[in-house]
């Protein structure tokens, strides 16, 4: 036996010859992959969990960016809301007594039709008087959108 | 302990698994440095986020509430027709369209602007 029995010198020699599928089991060799498989495991479960050295990468862009949207979107939400629900309600309205001409008879139906005609043309008035106000010259932009514009 | 590593195996393990882990750790921070990020780049990308946020969540709500308020209206719509105030219907029908006449023209001037003068200001302040 060697005079260094904790060393695995000589170990597996008679197998040396032999072709690879014949020879015995190596244990250094599996206890070495299991090792190395382990610490890559481990360390790249530290790195993904822990971020030990708290670096900031492109990827921190995205998640900084998508933090700041989500806390946005969920602060304005409700103020989109707010505003939307009178709008679709009038906006409703507007599609059953004016362009189905419900309620043909009744007072109600015949003052927001009346409203909805009076608002519109006095708004096209009231943007070409304020477009005249701040002194374009003819033929702008503003002029030529308000003339496309038909009257109700 | 240490004395297990005199022994081969142990130790072999144990320089494996170490060595592992510091090349992988090498590898990691390598990738990181050579991908890192100043504080005024990801201030920016908050900026961007909130502001497109701000935008899809308005939008987002407002047609929520939109489609909300339709469908209150058209469980509302038979009762206003028989007892609803025609003064109220005349006002909101008229703010809306007045509002609608706004936006629309608005929309429309602003996509086929091409001169430095405008009226988009006054024309915003007279929304209801």
């Amino acid at each position: 036996m060697s005079e260094r029995p904790r060393r695995l010198d000589g170990w597996g020699t008679a197998d040396r010859e032999r072709s690879w599928w014949r020879r015995s089991y190596d244990p250094v060799g599996r206890h070495t992959m299991v090792a190395v498989v382990l610490g890559v495991l481990v360390a790249a479960l530290i790195g993904a969990t822990l971020d030990p050295l708290n670096l900031r990468t492109a990827d921190d862009l995205r998640r900084a960016e998508q933090a700041a949207y989500q806390a946005a979107y969920d602060e304005i939400e409700p103020d989109g809301y707010k505003d939307g629900l009178p709008y679709g309600h009038v906006q409703y309205q507007g599609q059953r007594l004016v362009d189905d001409s419900a309620g043909a008879d009744a007072a109600y139906g015949e003052q927001f039709r009346l409203g909805w005609t009076q608002g519109w043309n006095e708004a096209l008035e009231a943007l070409h008087a304020a477009a005249v106000a701040e002194g374009l010259p003819e033929g702008y932009t503003e002029f030529r959108v308000l003339d496309a514009m038909v009257r109700r | 302990m240490v004395r297990i590593l005199r022994y081969d195996l142990p130790r072999q393990t144990l320089i494996a698994f170490l060595a592992a882990v510091a090349v992988t750790a090498a590898i990691g921070y390598m990738i990181s440095v050579l991908d890192q990020v100043t504080v005024e780049e990801i201030a920016k990308s908050e900026v961007r986020g909130e502001r497109e946020g701000r935008l899809d969540g308005y939008a987002a709500g407002f047609e929520r509430g939109r489609l909300d308020g339709a469908s209150q209206a058209a469980l509302d719509l038979p009762s206003l027709l028989e007892s609803g105030d025609p003064t109220e219907a005349y006002q909101q029908a008229y703010d809306f369209a007045w509002n609608d006449m706004i936006d629309t023209v608005l929309k429309r001037a602003k996509r086929d602007k091409l001169e430095v003068e405008s009226a988009f200001e006054s024309w915003e302040a007279l929304r209801r």
